[in-house]
């Protein structure tokens, strides 16, 4: 048996026994199937939905706003973190604030910026640029104010400049960090999209999830679950894609 | 020869919880264009301290640093530190060669293939030539410090300030690179300002040596080495003049240690 | 007696550092203030901050605060710490069992990237919209990231130390509790702390779609009535909650694993 097949027969030998168990337990009456409908059945719902392309419309429309709010609040983060590692005086002036608004759990403020926002597009997109901002200023600030002062003197002597130190040393020094904020951040940002689409919400994945339960159209929502579940390890995948190329030199500078 | 590097009467405090910490006292030294001045003194006493004052990475809290005549209060064009830790003050995302160009970048009239010549033709001046496309932390510790040393000489640097640039290397590679230094040196002129810890390296590689005592730092004296030139990493260390310095150096520093015992 | 006076003075000495940032915070509240009073902003949902305070002093003097907050607290705990004891735990299991790692990682990759909201409506067809339902999803939320963490930790233990505890000829009890065990706490608590925030998320989410009691509840309650005051109010409790919830684990954090200095 080769080594690879040693290592993932018995996940997939567990999951498949798994799958097989909740299928029996359902046409045997076990479980209800107006709780939980039978694996097969799910399977079939979501080649629907993918062969008649239903997927696209929803799948589109929440990723589009993820992607908006995403780089809005990434983009942010990293210029705000980025300086205030650099300036004391910026780090004294923001850190107060940030320390005070970080640990409000952004969620909570979807009823707040439905008032002010509504309930379309920029409410959406305003909360998840919130809640991506946070991790990563945060992480930003944390990494620029650790970079080696052996790395910054040397540029320093060979001429360089503040802006040219902040991009040329400080953001590739810090880029670590950043990643690691990002990615918690993708997570959230996720987490906010599906929310604010439950509770205000007309279309995208998250509507459909609540509005297929409150339906009774059980499997139409646990094909949807499944979608996103899938939009979540895609996403996180792109993520650590994108951070292997870039950060190709971390891992090995770390054990020196 | 004319100064192109003076310190005058610096002197440097830091402030604890508790006292203030005199680390130098009244500093004065000289770099002669062309020169090569190395500084001994116990560990601790504040040497990368001064160095950093002379680089302008950090100022004095009294006294002048004057590069040809100018005071330095930034780090001033062809003036070029090299760092102890070369693992870290070479950048690690970047290549070999690219490490070299960050030191001609932003300097505008210099277009990118004239760069990259520049900075091959100094690689291969360190014997480098054929790791141009490695990653830093894919070299050995010598070959990290010859990038390092590559680097500088790209930002046309005259004056060279090493802090203890290869005390963290294998005895051989470090003989190896004290030759290549001096060889650099004579070649393209250089004047350096060299801190160490080994007596034996200062009495190599410089024309004058100045001892610093323990804290706070002052300059005990300053030792004219007159060792002829070239100098041979064996026959050199041979010599009964050197062993007289070096017997000399190291009696001060040690007795000046177990003073402070 | 000395070393609490000079930090009395060190703290004193930061908080004078920190003026600049006390003073924006100041200045944005002002600012806030005197937009909703001069008319500059003229609208229902934004009340002065001032008005907020006050909203917020009545309730906790009515005992409403109390009953609002209590059921979030208790969920968020309960759920909290199920989940963190259960992360621990399968972590450790399967950074120690290979053959048990290799059966159920994948069940738990698979699950993981589920964003925690997507799973409330399924919930509540199994549990209803009470209790259970919001302690189960918090519980799910706070599970995984001190799973992954531990599982990193304890399979990633310095070689160095195990070696020196063979040569001492040291039991293997005694090496899993005396240096594994110490060696993975940064880890637990580092995932611990990530689920800390996101519990905190999920407790409000739980309670703002589904049940009629809570903080959550309340904040969506106050929205549709057009209360923004309260409203507001308690979005400022929340905040407080989650600073305090952080600040109580950073104390802990810094008893626990006080020798813990991270590469950075």
């Amino acid at each position: 048996m080769p080594r690879w097949l040693g290592q993932l027969a018995p996940g997939a030998l567990v999951i498949a026994l798994a799958l097989w168990g909740i299928e029996q337990a359902v046409h045997h009456g076990l479980v209800k199937r107006s709780l939980l409908p039978a694996p097969s059945d799910i399977g079939l719902v979501l080649w629907d939905l993918l062969a008649d392309g239903q997927v696209t419309g929803p799948l589109s429309e929440t990723l589009a706003r993820l992607a908006i709010g995403f780089a809005i609040g990434a983009t942010l983060g990293i210029a705000l973190g980025l300086a205030m590692g650099y300036w004391p005086r910026l780090y004294r002036l923001f850190e107060p604030l940030i320390e005070l608004l970080r640990p409000i759990p952004k969620a909570a403020l979807v009823p707040a910026l439905v008032l002010f926002l509504g309930v379309d597009n920029a409410m959406k997109i305003t909360s998840i640029a919130l809640a991506v901002f946070f991790p990563v200023v945060i992480n930003t600030v944390q990494g620029a104010r650790g970079v080696d002062p052996v790395l910054i003197n040397t540029a320093r002597t060979l001429g360089v400049g503040p802006f040219s130190l902040l991009r040329k040393v400080i953001l590739p020094a810090s880029a670590p960090f950043i990643f690691a904020g990002m990615r918690l951040s993708i997570a959230l940002g996720l987490i906010l999209a599906v929310i604010s689409e439950m509770i205000a919400g007309t279309g995208g994945i998250g509507f459909l999830i609540i509005d297929m339960q409150r339906a009774f159209r059980v499997r139409q929502m646990y094909a949807w679950i499944v979608i996103l579940a899938v939009v979540g390890y895609l996403l996180n995948f792109l993520l650590l894609l994108a951070e292997q190329r870039m950060l190709f030199w971390y891992r090995t500078t770390q054990r020196t | 020869m004319a100064p192109i590097l003076e310190l005058n009467q610096v002197g440097k405090s830091f402030a604890s919880a508790k006292a203030e910490t005199v680390a130098l006292d009244g500093i004065d030294l000289v770099l002669e264009d062309r020169g090569f001045l190395a500084v001994v003194g116990p560990s601790g006493c504040g040497k990368s301290t001064l160095l950093q004052i002379a680089a302008g990475l950090m100022p004095a809290d009294r006294g002048t640093v004057k590069l040809l005549g100018q005071p330095v209060t930034a780090p001033p064009p062809h003036v070029v530190y090299v760092f102890q830790q070369y693992n870290k003050s070479l950048f690690p995302w970047r290549t070999v060669l690219a490490n070299v160009e960050f030191a001609l970048e932003g300097h505008s009239g210099i277009s990118r293939a004239e760069r990259r010549d520049r900075s091959r033709s100094l690689l291969q001046l360190v014997d480098l030539q054929d790791f141009a496309a490695h990653y830093p932390w894919q070299l050995s510790g010598g070959m990290q410090q010859r990038v390092a040393i590559a680097r500088a000489l790209a930002a046309d640097a005259r004056v060279l300030l090493m802090d203890e640039p290869f005390s963290a290397l294998d005895a051989l590679t470090r003989l190896d690179l004290q030759n290549l230094l001096l060889d650099l040196w004579a070649a393209r002129n250089l004047s350096i300002l060299f801190v160490t810890h080994d007596v034996d390296e200062a009495v190599y590689l410089a024309d004058w040596v100045a001892v610093l005592t323990h804290r706070p730092a002052r300059v005990h004296e300053i030792i004219n080495v007159g060792l002829p030139r070239p100098r041979d990493p064996i026959t050199t260390r041979e010599e009964s003049r050197f062993l007289k310095l070096r017997h000399a150096l190291l009696a001060q520093l040690m007795k000046r240690k177990s003073s402070h015992a | 007696m000395t070393k609490t006076s000079t930090s009395v003075l060190e703290r004193a000495r930061a908080a004078l550092s920190r003026r600049s940032g006390i003073l924006l915070i100041a200045a944005l509240l002002l600012l806030w203030e005197a937009s909703a009073r001069s008319g500059l902003i003229v609208s229902e949902n934004w009340p002065p901050v001032s008005i907020i305070l006050l909203a917020l002093i009545r309730e906790i003097l009515s005992g409403e605060l109390i009953e609002v907050i209590g059921p979030t607290l208790y969920r968020f705990v309960l759920g909290y710490v199920i989940g963190i004891s259960a992360g621990a735990i399968v972590g450790f299991t399967f950074a120690r069992v290979p053959l048990v790692r290799r059966m159920f990682e994948p069940v738990i990759e698979l699950l993981r990237p589920i964003p925690a909201p997507a799973l409330i409506p399924p919930l509540v067809l199994f549990l209803g919209v009470d209790d259970l339902m919001k302690v189960t999803i918090i519980a799910v939320t706070a599970f995984f990231p001190v799973a992954i963490n531990t599982m990193q930790g304890a399979s990633g233990v310095e070689p160095t130390y195990l070696a020196v505890a063979r040569t001492f000829r040291t039991r293997a009890t005694r090496i899993l509790m005396r240096i594994v065990v110490p060696s993975t706490l940064p880890y637990v608590l580092a995932g611990m702390r990530i689920s800390l925030a996101l519990a905190l998320v999920v407790t409000v989410v739980s309670e703002m779609i589904a049940g009629s009691s809570g903080v959550g509840y309340y904040l969506v309650l106050m929205q549709y009535a057009v209360r923004s005051a309260e409203m507001y109010a308690a979005i400022f409790v929340l905040a407080a909650l989650g600073a305090l919830l952080n600040a109580g684990f950073v104390a802990v954090e810094r008893r626990l694993i006080f020798w813990y200095a991270p590469q950075a």
